[in-house]
This record gives C-alpha cells, sequence and structure tokens, in this order.
C-alpha cells in the first residue's frame, strides 16, 4: 500500500501540507491512501502499518525561498535526541522509532515545501503554487489517468 | 555529610509537556533551593473567553491542550449546562464517558510508554527501550491509536476534537460504527490485561511518603465526569464549593498557579484517584488489580504508573459497558436556551481534576470564566515529593543520578506544563 501523509495546522504556511492532500483528493489511484496529521509522533507510526511507500508532506523552513520544494530522505532529517514528550516527537525521532520497531515501510520520501509566513489565515501565494506543483507531480507519479501529465520525481529540486 | 555545595540547573526538563526548568541548590548536604521554574508563557484562555458566546467555549478550551482537550470540554460544557439550569440526559451522559474514556486511553497510554517507562527500564527515550523491548511499545501504541479511534467516534477527529456541545453531541454514531469500536475495544482487553500484569512487575523505586489525595467520587462509578470533591482527610463538597476549601498563589519562579487545599499541597490524578476510588473500579478491573497483588490506597507516588494502566483497563471495559447498551437517539443534543448565571464543572482529566467556573449573562455570553488545570494542583505537591525523595535518595550522589531522579519524580506526575501554563529544565548548586 502506499499512502500519502499531510503533516499540518490550521496556521498560514504551516496548512500546506494539508492543502496538498486536498488537492490530491480523487486524482490519485485507488490503492494510494491520503491522509492528514497535525504532527508526527506515536499516532503516525499507526499509520504505518501495512505501508510499503510513505510519502510525508510537511512544511520546511530551511532558509530557502518560499515556495522551494525539497525532496528528503529520512536519513536527512536533524533528530533532536532525548527531549522527546508526546507533544513534540519530532519527525527524524518517529521515524527512529519506527525503524526500532521494524515498522519503517521500505520506501520513505518527504517532500518539504518552505514556508514564509504563519500570521495569515491563509496559504502564501509561492507557497499555495508550490503545493500546485507538488501535487500535480505526485498525481503524475501515483496515478494511472491519461490527463494528467507524467512527471518525474526526481525533477523536483533538492 | 558532603562539605561541597552542588547547584544542579537541568534548563529544559525532557519528556514532559512544555517548558519548564528545576533549580536545586544544596550546601552542607542540605537543599537550601529547590524550585520548579515554569516559564513558558501565560496564555490567557479565561481572558480569551470573556464575551465569547456559549457555544464558541467547548472549540476554544479544546486548544489549550493537546493532549487532553475532551477534558476541558467535558468540565465546560458541565458548568454552562448547570449555569442555564440544563440536563442534557442519560444519553449524552453515557456518550461523555465514552469519549473520556477515549481520552484516558490515548493520553495514558503516551504516557505509560514515552514519556515514563524509560525511565524504570533504564532508557533515555522511548526509542531507545523499543530498540530492547519492541512488543511493549508497540502495545503501548496499539492502545494509544485504539483511545484516538474511541475519540473519532463521537468527536469527529482525534485532535481537538469538534463533535462535542453544550447540549450533547453534533451527531450521534450509527449502530456499524459502534460495532466495528466495539470489536476493537474487545480485542484490545487482552493488551491491557497483559499491560497491568507487566507494569506490577516493574521495579519501581520504593518510595513511601504523606500526601493527602483529592479526586471526584460518585455514588456508584468511577470518576471521570460526575461526584463530589473528596479528599483522604476527610473533605466531600460538592463541586460548587471548590473554591471555599482550594486556593490558587502566584509564586515567582512560574507563570503557572500553585493549588493548596486548606493551605497545604495535594495530589491530584491517576493514584489520588484509584486510592479514593477502588471500590469503584469495574469488577473486571478490580479482579485484575487482586491478580497483581498490589492494594491501595498506596503512599508510594511511583505506583501512578500501575495506576495509569489499570485506568486503561477501566476505560476499555467502560466504554464496552456503554456501548453494548447503545441505542441512537432522535437528537444528540438537548436544545440550549441561554439564561444569566453561575455554573461550575469538574471532571477528571487523565492528569486530575479539572474544575471550571463560568459566569455567563441571559445571552449566553461569558463574562467571567476560571479554568484549574491539575498540574497546577499538582505542582506544590511535586516540589514536596521532590524535597523529600532527593533527600532520602541521597544528596551526596553525582550530579547526573541527581538529575535522573529529579526528573524522573516530576515525570510520574505526568505534567502538562502547557495546561497549567503557568512549567521544567534542572541546575544543581552545591556549596
Amino acid at each position: 500500500m502506499i499512502r500519502i501523509i499531510g503533516l499540518g495546522s490550521p496556521f498560514g504556511d504551516d496548512r500546506v501540507g494539508w492543502h496538498v492532500i486536498e488537492l490530491l483528493q480523487g486524482r490519485l489511484d485507488a490503492q494510494v491512501d491520503l491522509v492528514t496529521l497535525d504532527r508526527p509522533g506515536a499516532a503516525m507510526i499507526n499509520w504505518m502499518a501495512g505501508v510499503q511507500r510513505l510519502v510525508i508532506i510537511d512544511a520546511l523552513a530551511s532558509g530557502q525561498p518560499p515556495g522551494h520544494i525539497a525532496r528528503l530522505t529520512a536519513a536527512d532529517l536533524d533528530s533532536q535526541t532525548g527531549g522527546t514528550s508526546s507533544h513534540q516527537l519530532d519527525l527524524a525521532q518517529t521515524f527512529e522509532l519506527a525503524c526500532a520497531l521494524d515498522c519503517l515501510p521500505d520506501q520513505v520520501e518527504i517532500y518539504g515545501i518552505e514556508i514564509d509566513t504563519l500570521q495569515s489565515a491563509e496559504l502564501s501565494r509561492p507557497v499555495m503554487d508550490a503545493a500546485a506543483t507538488l501535487a500535480r507531480r505526485l498525481a503524475g507519479s501515483f496515478s494511472t489517468a491519461a490527463n494528467e501529465p507524467q512527471a518525474a520525481m526526481d525533477s523536483i529540486g533538492v | 555529610m558532603t562539605k561541597r555545595s552542588v547547584s544542579i540547573h537541568v534548563p529544559a526538563l525532557t519528556r514532559v509537556e512544555g517548558e519548564g526548568s528545576l533549580r536545586l541548590r544544596i550546601e552542607h548536604g542540605e537543599i537550601q533551593e529547590l524550585a520548579l521554574d515554569i516559564f513558558e508563557p501565560p496564555r490567557y484562555f479565561e481572558k480569551f473567553l470573556e464575551g465569547r458566546r456559549h457555544h464558541e467555549v467547548l472549540d476554544t478550551v479544546a486548544r489549550i491542550c493537546g493532549i487532553c482537550p475532551i477534558a476541558y470540554q467535558m468540565s465546560a460544557a458541565q458548568a454552562i449546562e448547570q449555569a442555564f439550569g440544563l440536563d442534557p440526559g442519560p444519553w449524552v451522559r453515557d456518550m461523555r464517558r465514552v469519549f473520556y474514556c477515549g481520552e484516558w486511553l490515548q493520553s495514558h497510554a503516551l504516557h505509560v510508554h514515552l514519556l515514563a517507562a524509560p525511565d524504570f527500564l533504564g532508557f533515555d527515550s522511548v526509542v531507545g527501550m523499543a530498540a530492547r523491548h519492541p512488543e511493549v511499545v508497540r502495545r503501548g501504541l496499539r492502545l494509544q491509536g485504539l483511545g484516538n479511534a474511541l475519540i473519532r467516534l463521537l468527536g469527529g477527529r482525534s485532535v481537538h476534537p469538534v463533535g462535542a456541545c453544550v447540549g450533547g453531541f453534533f451527531r450521534a454514531p450509527d449502530a456499524a460504527e459502534v460495532d466495528d469500536m466495539l470489536e476493537q475495544l474487545r480485542a484490545a482487553l487482552p493488551d491491557a490485561h497483559d499491560l497491568v500484569l507487566w507494569a506490577a512487575a516493574l521495579k519501581l523505586p520504593q518510595d513511601e511518603q504523606a500526601f493527602t489525595c483529592v479526586a471526584l467520587r460518585h455514588d456508584t462509578d468511577y470518576p471521570f465526569e460526575q461526584g463530589r470533591i473528596v479528599s483522604d482527610d476527610g473533605l466531600s463538597v460538592p463541586i460548587e464549593q471548590y473554591e471555599d476549601h482550594f486556593i490558587e498563589e502566584h509564586r515567582p519562579h512560574s507563570t503557572a498557579l500553585f493549588s493548596l487545599l486548606h493551605g497545604a499541597p495535594y495530589l491530584v490524578g491517576p493514584l489520588a484517584r484509584l486510592n479514593l476510588n477502588h471500590d469503584r473500579l469495574p469488577a473486571a478491573s478490580l479482579s485484575l488489580l487482586r491478580q497483581t497483588g498490589m492494594t491501595f490506597p498506596s503512599n508510594n507516588m511511583f505506583h501512578s504508573l500501575l495506576a495509569r494502566t489499570l485506568e486503561i483497563h477501566v476505560a476499555i471495559v467502560e466504554a464496552i459497558r456503554l456501548l453494548e447498551n447503545y441505542r441512537r437517539p432522535v437528537s444528540p443534543q438537548v436544545e440550549v436556551t441561554p439564561r444569566a448565571g453561575i455554573g461550575c464543572g469538574a471532571t477528571e482529566a487523565p492528569r486530575g481534576l479539572l474544575w471550571h467556573r463560568y459566569e455567563l449573562d441571559d445571552q449566553g455570553i461569558v463574562r467571567a470564566a476560571r479554568i484549574v488545570p491539575p498540574t497546577s494542583q499538582n505542582q506544590a505537591r511535586i516540589e514536596a515529593d521532590l524535597r523529600r525523595s532527593l533527600r532520602q535518595f541521597g544528596l551526596n550522589r553525582p550530579d547526573d543520578k541527581l538529575r535522573l531522579r529529579a526528573e524522573t519524580v516530576i515525570r510520574n506526575y505526568d505534567p502538562c506544563i502547557s495546561c497549567a501554563t503557568h512549567f521544567l529544565k534542572i541546575g544543581v548548586t552545591r556549596r
């Protein structure tokens, strides 16, 4: 099974993970499952059961221009070791825990969209555009529908 | 006795919810200063609520905590309904209890496995523990996931659920959803049973101490959402009389308030609840407790872990009982007619008694609100426990051992600093 998880919150550009999932609704093959979560952590591990390929979409703050799409692997993430709380098991710690429990899917891809602001209720323009770009490319990758342009996922910047 | 002076500062306490620190200064083998500094900024929720309409309150208070939003919603609903003179009836009461079972399940399962157990098994974090005890952690995550599913059944979603309202719920689950949930709950009973036996077999520190327990107590049921406020030193009052007996005070090192009962610290939470209500356990949970050979009341604070696991069992047994009798009602809520008044609500959040008071006008607009979360109530108790526990542990021990014991003592209370808003990082100074 393939599962795509959008992580986010209702606040400004942090909503981008959820927004990409909204854009993907109805555009993918039936075996691709779409999920929105408000945080990584223990609950996310329960969403890994039976999944061979996991795609995570999350907001990113790395100093790149707003709207920049980065494709990452679990190994690229920086874990803050020892600081776990049930409010704050970060994405890297969640993958470490899943790995220790031998339930980390065989393939894990992470797409981070560089965000601009959390102050507005709406997504900023560059982030909204990047969400549409990512959704189009994921739809191309996970859909056999003829009208979706096929795009190589590798073409997304790192 | 050591001549050295020790200063331990834990600048950011880990495996607790929110931000706080511990300062410890030991001079000539005596604790001269011990303070739980809570510096997470105050969140002013009580002020945000002023001017809000009654139907906005539940969505607002759910945001106080990402772990126990239901507790906030249930105490608020109860208080507003009391102010309006509204009785939502037995179906709503039963479903609120089921809803609450979901929150106890997910919150307790998280605390036991992610936060507390690594202390007692000698690991820094759940990641290290999972490598050695994967089945224990998997079981914990299954139980936590079950709690979330139960919350979704009535709340629509598991984080900041939106299904509850003043007067009841927005939607009643259909029979198929309830049957599916019942199947999941029944399948989880062996996990809950094994978890209790596992917890009872853990080598927990032996640390007997005197403390006052406070919890709700109901005529017949283990307390979730109803009862009188009782203590083990004779207090038994209706929830409306809370302010006659409990005070909150500011201390300079904390943005959380310190609560006192008749001027003294007290304990709320799973151990207090079990100590005061072990005779109200469902028969299956009582039988399981007897199987462990453990007896309550207990004055070993570390038995909180066992109490939490037993309450996971209680939550599953109780949810099964209530859902087996499920009938879909004509309407999941009763009509709400605002009227001016003051109402109080008190329920048992996973971390303990959560008391609310609202003053509303004849339009149902909040004019004043007061919220007393469990962690504020436990703060004075945590400091008292630390003083005693560290002295008993041995103040001459190396700093890293002292620090670990201090953190273990604090985590045992499952403090939610974000809720208390008003919390942990340790610094030890020795001279």
